[in-house]
Formats: structure tokens, C-alpha cells, sequence
């Protein structure tokens, strides 16, 4: 039972936590401080001063930073506050250089609103007019120090958020401003592009560029959904005007994710203008030929009765209920049917099997990794595949777990790695060795160079090995993480078997978005398949789409934009984009997340799952 | 005209009259306001160069240079009450960001640099010269009341000249101010 403290604010007792603020404590039972420097997934620092109230009538005292105490009486909203709060608001508004008449958040300010709240109709001081930079070079985010009050939102955000800890502040009294590293311009910093300072920012000194003048929050309507672009599953609320995407915003402030997004689900749907399959197109001999909906799907119903061995693959960016259905439907024709992602999935349950492995050994949930002492990761390229989940790894790092990366390339996490091993490619030897040492118990590096001799031809460096077995041997919670890249059944084998030899819990992270997958039946494809049907849905090509379109005799492909792979396809069906979709996904811990659709569709298909309820050879 | 109409002065210091266009969006409530108040001078419905004694003085723009402040300063003392119209003249507006720069360079680079050879400074008796720095009007003078936004709107216009007439000095609550 968490022990509670009673205190009186505006003459009101209320009940607050022990070792809360004032400001929460006030928040929690409907009593309004304004903050500006305050964020609900942030530390707090007092640099606002805006929220101040007055402590058993002597004192003032910012509430964020205060804690409350047995019998304390505050004041929220005395004159005295009120004329102070005003004060601290202009001192604020004049330090910079504030023109709210061309800012591109004028309407979606904080300090804005705050000032007119505050009725402040004029100056009691004068303006300083410092000389700021602005800071455009990157493609999306803009840094406008002139509009900045240092509330150091967006520098917490980029540390306790994304554990990236690109901003800071840089410079003294009217010179401080933020920065990117060592002062270096945003496009060339560490800057992994994830938004979150944008989003934090109270005024209009961080923004978007190619959101900027299309509408403020509140003249756009918005809907809430979940993106789509891996297994994370992040929450958004998508902000749009005149059918165009005016910007994305984070909405899981309650969790670990702190209302982050990455480059993928904030940024790129705000500029993605590839080109529509409008029109379900059959190319013939050289001939191309649209047709209606109807028309088409007579045409794929004939092709599919028509063929024996059909191979059908769909995107793992695809609602759970369209994925049934496809599968469903596929089936009717004796279709094999695999789902991008479930190879390795299909793989990990193989190896289980083999190494005896019990379920429990796979975290399922991966926040689990900011409680880790060591972290072993293998395949940095999880930064770019699934960046949420990698800020989870940074954060981690910055508190003190231990963390080894494994990558054949560049190590993505080099700033962050406490050990950084490089491998050649395949991945097999080093975990091999790894295996190897354990099982043999060889103690020593002169020993092991022995056994990597005896392996032959090897290139790990010894020492590298040692590491590894040092760390994963102490008797700590120990967490290897397997990004979506791992390469063949061999690494992921020896990886699982390392596990289980140590104890260590997993991670592992296949391409599919939705999970889902894992409740249906696949397998893999022809070889020499007489017609290849790739469902690749609001994605572009990838690799194994790709791979499988190359072995086509007859290709099929339904996808929501133009690409290589719809290029090369002798039928192309329109499907809806992910802004379009509604249903749900399955994220990688396991959870159901509901997909709301933002847009109407603007092709003749109302669902993707109707379509293939429709090319059912079922006779209804 | 009649004796115990309300008289009123406008004046637009360096603005860009949008204030004034916004006053004149008021639609039909102009025609009250021509039953109660008598304008003196106002530079969009009339012409004329000074100021007599009036009532409510009302200024637009920021102060950039010497003629501002004088018509700042001849209003302040021919009215009762001065009304600031308008970010400009409330906090100093768009005008100031010319404050980062030294007066002299501004005038070099805007005649000269960017002009052809035979450009220059333009030098005579007739320019005001420009102030060090643009100003908000109550920097110069007192004002009694102000009425941001870029422009005000014909709704705020309206309720200012509304309480004036009932003899209140007009102040934007927080549902009516923006800016």
C-alpha cells in the first residue's frame, strides 16, 4: 500500500502520493497549475518557473519541483501568484524573439495560449532581441532558436525518450541555444530523425518542415490509429486537412515508448506521393488493359482455377483480418501460402524443437530489455527496422546495462556499445565458438585460439568470444536480442542454443508488422510455381517479395502504390494504403491494436478482406 | 454636427493599414457608429494633417521613425483616452525584426547594395529619419488601452469602440484576446 499525504490546496484537502509533487498531486485531483517546461513523460526541471504557487503563505515555489509534505498548505491562484506567473510568462516571451503573427504555431502554442489566458495585452519591460540561429538543413526538422524558451523539453525528450542524446543546449545566458552533438547543423548530427522534440516543443521553435503552414492542430481533423511500419505497433494520432496527412503525432505517452514514433510512421507519410494503383491492369503481350473491379476479379478467379501450383505470398503490413482472409481464400485454390517475416518465425519453432527450448525463454515484452544487466545484440540493424525498440536498447545503455553488439557492418549502436564486435559474414562462427567454449569450458584465450584453429579458417577474434562468454556467464538477467536481418537457420540455431546454455531470455524480431501471422498455417513456396499471387498490400517491394515475383511464371501482384515488383507484374489489383485500412494487428508483445481508417478509399474496394471474400471459389 | 458626439482620431504610424481595413470590415455597425461618434481625422475615410482635441485617439503601426513619434506624441496630448490598434503598435509587430540590425547598415544594404550603381541612401529634409530602434507605441507614450492581433479583428474593433462609448476603457479578456 503506497502511504498517502494529506494537504491543502486553494483551502481544498486533497489526498496525494508520498514523494509526488505538488503539480501532480494537483493535476490528479482537477486542480489546473499551467506549466510549459512540464511534460507528462518527462523529468522535470523547473526552468519555466510557470507553474509556481505559494507554500503556507510565506514562500513561492515552482510545483513541479516541489514535493509534498503532511499539512502543507498551497495557493494556486492568489493575486500575488498571478502577478508573478504574468511576470515569469513576459520575461519569457521578450528574452526571444517571438512574431506570432508569421510563426508556423501561431494557434498551437503553448506559451501563446498561456499568455492570453494570462491577458497580457502588453509590456511591462523591454525586449532583448538576441541574434539566433535557425537551423533548417535538415529535410524535416527545423530548429528555430528565435521562437525557443529553453523549457528543455525537446533536449529531455532526446535523452530520456529515445536514449539518442543528440540535442543539448549550447551557449550562456541570451546566447544559450539548442544544439545538435558539438554544434554541428541537424542533417549531419546523430539525429535519427524520430520527430520527438518536434512533438514535445510547446511553441514554434521545433517543427516540421513539410507540415508547416498546412494547418494547425486545431483546424485539422484527426484520428487515432496504430502505424503500421513494423512490430512495434506504435500509437498515432494522424492529423489531416483537405484529404492530405498534415503531420503524425506519438500518442503511448502512458508507456515505456513516451508517445514516440520513428522516421517511418511520423515522417514519410507526410511525403509520400508515389503514384496510386487506381484500376486493376492486366498487361498482355506487350498490351496493357484496364479494368473494373468486378472484371478483375473474374479474371484472378479464372487464372487461380486454372493453375495447379500457385504460390501466394502476402505483406506482413496487412490487418489480421485480411491476412485471414487471404489466407482462407488461397487455400480454396490449393494455394501454398506464406506471409513476409513468418520464414524465420517457421525457423525459430524448428529450432525450439530441437535444442528442447521452452517458450519462456521468449520475452514477450520487450520493454523487459531496459531491466537487462547485459545486452546482447545481434544485427544492429534493428535501429532501422524497428527504431522504437532501439531507443528501448539506448535507454538501457545510458542506465547501465551492459551492451555487447554483433553485426557484420557498421555497428548502428556504436555510441551506446560498451563492446562492439565485428563479424565477417556468415554469422555461425563467432556464436558457434561461443557454444563451443562454453560447452568444452575452455578458460582461457590460448586454449580457445586452439579450438578456432581445430574449426579451421575462422576470423573472430578470440578475445571477442571471451567477452561474451564472460559477460553472459555471470549470473545476471541477460537478454540477446536477434534483429530481422539474421541470415540463415545455422546463427539463429547456435544463438538459441546460447540462450538456453546461459539463461539468457530473447528477443527476436522477424519483418512482418503484423504478428499475426503466427495464428495461420505456412509454408514455404514453389519453386517453380504456374502463378505467383503477392498481396503486398500499403508496402513497397522487399527481398522476398521480390524473390518470389523472379520465380513467377504468371505474376499477381495487389499493392496499394506503384513499384519495381508491380512493374514487373503481368496482373496489378489496387489494395487500400495504411491510412485507409481498419481492422487490427498483432504487435510483436503479442497485444491486439486496432487500425482506424483516416481516409475514405479512393479506389473501388472497400476492404482488402472483401476482396478476397469475393475471389472465394466458393459458390455462395 | 452635433455637439455631444464622441470625437475620434486614427492615426497609422508604419503599419500596413490592416487594422484599419479590419475596422472598416465592422459592416454595418458603421452606420451606429456614425450616429455616435464624430471621426476628426482617420487617413482611410479622410484627409487631414493635424489633430484637434478629441476624445478617443487610436494609432496603428510601430514607431520607426521621427514623424511617428510625433504623431505618437501630438495625439497623446490632443486625446483622453489612446487606444493601441493592432500588434504593431501594441508590442512593436513584424517592424522589429528589423532591431537586430544597425539603422545605417539596413538603409545601405535596401538603396544601395541592392540597387543599381547610381542608387543611394535617399537624403533630405522632407524623410523623417528613422528611430534606433522600432518601437511598440507605449514605449514613446502612455496608452490607456490596447487591442492586439494582426489584425484585430472587426468583432474586437467593434467591442472596443462598444466600451469606449459606455465610457469603460475597453481590455481584451482571455476568450476575446489573440494575437
Amino acid at each position: 500500500m503506497m502511504s498517502e499525504v494529506e494537504l491543502k490546496v486553494n483551502d481544498e484537502t486533497i489526498t496525494a502520493r508520498k514523494g509526488e509533487t505538488v503539480l501532480s498531486a494537483c493535476e490528479r485531483n482537477g486542480i489546473e497549475i499551467p506549466t510549459l517546461c512540464e511534460h507528462d513523460a518527462l523529468e522535470n526541471v523547473m526552468a519555466c518557473r510557470v507553474c509556481i504557487v505559494e507554500v503556507n503563505g510565506e514562500q513561492i515555489e515552482p510545483s513541479c519541483g516541489l514535493k509534498v509534505g503532511e499539512d502543507m498548505e498551497i495557493k494556486t491562484n492568489t493575486d500575488k501568484i498571478e502577478k508573478y506567473r504574468k511576470i515569469n510568462l513576459e520575461l519569457i516571451y521578450l528574452n526571444e524573439n517571438h512574431f506570432c503573427m508569421f510563426c508556423e504555431s501561431d494557434g498551437d502554442c503553448e506559451l501563446q495560449d498561456l499568455m492570453w489566458e494570462h491577458e497580457i495585452d502588453s509590456f511591462d519591460y523591454p525586449r532583448a532581441f538576441p541574434e539566433q540561429d535557425v537551423e533548417a538543413s535538415h529535410d524535416f526538422i527545423v530548429i528555430d532558436n528565435n521562437r525557443c524558451i529553453k523549457c528543455g523539453r525537446c533536449v529531455r525528450a532526446c535523452e530520456e525518450i529515445v536514449g539518442n542524446e543528440t540535442l543539448g543546449f549550447g551557449g550562456r545566458g541570451l546566447d544559450n541555444e539548442i544544439v545538435a552533438d558539438t554544434d554541428v547543423p541537424l542533417a549531419e548530427s546523430s539525429c535519427i530523425e524520430c520527430g520527438m522534440c518536434q512533438q514535445v516543443c510547446p511553441t514554434g521553435a521545433i517543427f516540421n518542415k513539410q507540415s508547416m503552414f498546412k494547418g494547425t492542430s486545431r483546424e485539422c481533423d484527426s484520428t487515432i490509429t496504430t502505424c503500421m511500419k513494423c512490430s512495434i505497433g506504435c500509437g498515432t494520432e494522424v492529423y489531416k486537412r483537405s484529404g492530405d496527412i498534415v503531420e503524425i503525432m506519438g500518442t503511448d505517452l502512458e508507456d515505456e515508448k513516451g508517445g514516440q514514433l520513428c522516421k517511418m510512421g511520423r515522417f514519410d507519410p507526410v511525403i509520400d506521393e508515389d503514384e496510386r494503383i487506381e484500376k486493376v491492369t492486366v498487361r498482355e503481350s506487350g498490351e496493357e488493359e484496364k479494368i473494373d473491379i468486378e472484371e478483375g476479379i473474374e479474371k484472378v478467379k479464372e487464372k487461380l482455377e486454372d493453375s495447379d501450383r500457385i504460390s501466394a505470398l502476402a505483406s506482413g503490413e496487412s490487418t489480421s483480418e485480411a491476412l485471414d482472409k487471404f489466407e482462407k481464400t488461397m487455400r480454396e485454390y490449393g494455394a501454398l501460402v506464406d506471409v513476409v517475416g513468418a520464414e524465420r518465425d517457421r525457423i525459430e519453432q524448428e529450432v525450439m524443437r530441437r535444442v528442447n527450448m521452452i517458450e519462456g525463454h521468449l520475452i514477450d515484452d520487450i520493454s523487459e530489455v531496459m531491466k537487462a544487466d547485459h545486452l546482447l545484440v545481434y544485427d544492429t540493424s534493428i535501429v532501422e527496422t524497428h527504431p522504437v525498440f532501439a531507443s528501448f536498447i539506448r535507454r538501457a545503455s545510458i542506465n547501465g546495462t551492459k551492451l555487447i553488439t554483433v553485426d557484420t557492418g557498421e555497428d548502428k549502436f556504436w555510441r551506446h556499445a560498451d563492446i562492439s564486435i565485428t563479424i565477417e559474414s556468415p554469422n555461425t562462427q563467432l556464436t558457434r565458438l561461443v557454444n563451443e567454449v562454453i560447452k568444452e569450458g575452455v578458460a582461457s584465450i590460448q586454449d580457445l585460439s586452439r579450438v578456432s584453429s581445430i574449426l579451421g579458417g575462422v576470423k573472430v577474434h578470440p578475445e571477442d568470444i571471451m567477452t561474451i562468454v564472460r559477460h553472459l556467464e555471470e549470473d545476471t538477467y541477460d537478454i540477446i536480442v536477434l534483429g530481422s536481418k539474421m541470415p540463415d537457420r545455422w546463427s539463429i540455431r547456435h544463438i538459441f542454443e546460447l540462450a538456453k546454455l546461459e539463461g539468457s531470455y530473447l528477443v527476436s524480431l522477424n519483418k512482418a508488422a503484423n504478428q499475426y501471422f503466427k495464428s495461420l498455417e505456412t509454408e514455404e513456396l514453389y519453386n517453380n510455381p504456374d502463378l505467383t499471387y503477392i498481396y503486398a498490400s500499403g508496402e513497397k517491394e522487399n527481398d522476398k517479395m521480390m524473390e518470389e515475383a523472379e520465380k513467377a511464371d504468371y505474376l499477381i501482384v495487389q499493392a496499394a502504390k506503384r513499384s519495381e515488383l508491380t512493374d514487373m507484374a503481368d496482373m496489378v489489383i489496387p489494395s487500400l494504403t495504411m491510412f485507409e485500412k481498419s481492422g487490427t494487428i498483432e504487435n510483436i508483445n503479442g497485444e491486439e491494436k486496432t487500425l482506424n481508417s483516416v481516409f475514405d478509399p479512393e479506389v473501388e474496394l472497400d476492404s482488402d478482406q472483401n476482396f478476397f471474400e469475393e475471389l472465394s471459389a466458393k459458390e455462395v | 454636427m452635433a455637439e455631444d458626439k464622441t470625437k475620434v482620431a486614427t492615426a497609422c504610424m508604419c503599419g500596413c493599414s490592416g487594422c484599419h481595413m479590419s475596422f472598416l470590415d465592422v459592416d454595418k455597425y458603421i452606420k451606429d457608429l456614425a450616429e455616435q461618434v464624430e471621426f476628426q481625422s482617420s487617413h482611410v475615410i479622410m484627409d487631414t494633417k493635424e489633430f484637434e482635441e478629441v476624445d478617443i485617439g487610436i494609432l496603428e503601426g510601430t514607431i520607426t521613425n521621427e514623424e511617428n513619434v510625433e504623431v505618437a506624441e501630438e495625439l497623446r496630448e490632443n486625446c483622453d483616452i489612446l487606444v493601441a490598434w493592432g500588434d504593431c503598435a501594441c508590442f512593436g509587430g513584424i517592424m522589429t525584426m528589423r532591431n537586430f540590425e544597425d539603422v545605417d547598415d539596413i538603409l545601405e544594404e535596401c538603396y544601395k547594395e541592392k540597387g543599381d550603381d547610381k542608387s543611394e541612401v535617399p537624403k533630405d529634409e522632407s524623410i523623417p529619419t528613422l528611430t534606433d530602434k522600432a518601437k511598440g507605441v507605449d514605449e514613446i507614450v502612455e496608452v490607456d488601452a490596447y487591442i492586439p492581433g494582426c489584425p484585430p479583428s472587426a468583432d474586437l474593433i467593434k467591442y472596443g469602440f462598444e466600451q469606449l462609448l459606455e465610457g469603460k476603457t475597453p481590455k481584451l479578456d482571455k476568450d476575446r484576446l489573440v494575437y
